[in-house]
């Protein structure tokens, strides 16, 4: 393995880690961003503008990020639309199903992330084999 | 703009930080990860520190009556069968390898790669609203 992916997917981590930790010692609130994304649509009583504040500080940090570091963005899967379109579809049926991961450090969690693997290596042979991907 | 939406923002902006520093930004090394014969390992070990950054605080977040800003936590408690949700976490990972990428990312590359990503957003949240229809109805 190259220390350099060791040394940036560090700091990336950390970075991740201290997002985490910030909104949820100053908010009181889990990064789950399916359900932040969906919050404005969602008929629930409670404020719902820090979630807009969310989604834009994350869009705008992709921005800048990709302004700063353009090597590191660039796109090099050879992924069609139908496959994005695909991918969205089983995200949004998955998120609803798992709703909340990050609270519970719980046995069903880490199973479950082993079939997350499962599910995605499982579906990359498959397209592989078909010759979707090269 | 109140401090509880500043706080949300600069966290989401440490995140879009994080995934592009760990590489996440470009769908083929998130696919990378399910790539038997050649793997890639950004997001395992993103993972790895995400946890050792994360656990420590939150063990220690976990004994207060509140947090800073708030009279209470927001953590909503699921109600969905284990058996539902070990089926979410193998359809995440189907959804992961088509189409390298996760709620989260897509977000992040909305700048980068809008089309995709505003595709991608569209059906997930199309994905998200079917499955609470279905939910709906058998309840």
């Amino acid at each position: 393995m190259d220390l350099e992916v060791i040394t940036t997917s560090a700091l990336g981590g950390f970075l991740v880690g201290l997002a985490f930790v910030t909104l949820l010692l100053f908010n009181g609130r889990f990064i789950e961003v399916s359900k932040i994304i969906h919050l404005p649509f969602r008929n629930s009583i409670g404020p719902k503008s820090w979630a807009y504040f969310f989604i834009l500080g994350l869009i705008a940090s992709g921005f800048l990020f990709g302004h700063f570091h353009p090597e590191k963005i660039l796109n090099t899967s050879t992924r069609s639309l139908l496959e994005v379109l695909a991918g969205g579809l089983f995200c949004g049926v998955a998120c609803s199903l798992i709703q909340d991961l990050v609270p519970k450090l719980r046995l069903l969690n880490f199973i479950g992330l082993i079939l997350l693997y499962l599910g995605g290596t499982t579906t990359l042979l498959f397209l592989k084999w078909a010759g979707w991907v090269l | 703009m109140s401090f509880k939406n500043l706080i949300a923002f600069l966290s989401a902006v440490l995140l879009g930080q994080g995934f592009g520093h760990a590489g996440l930004l470009n769908p083929q090394t998130v696919m990378g990860f399910f790539d038997l014969q050649t793997p890639t390992f950004n997001l395992p070990l993103c993972f790895l520190f995400f946890l050792l950054t994360f656990l420590p605080a939150f063990l220690l977040v976990k004994s207060w009556k509140h947090p800073i800003l708030e009279k209470s936590w927001h953590v909503e408690r699921t109600s969905n069968p284990e058996l539902l949700r070990l089926l979410g976490f193998l359809l995440f990972g189907v959804g992961m390898a088509l189409s390298g990428l996760s709620p989260a990312f897509a977000l992040a590359e909305l700048s980068i790669r809008p089309s995709e990503t505003i595709a991608f957003l569209l059906m997930l949240l199309i994905g998200i609203k079917i499955t609470g229809i279905i939910r709906k109805q058998l309840h």
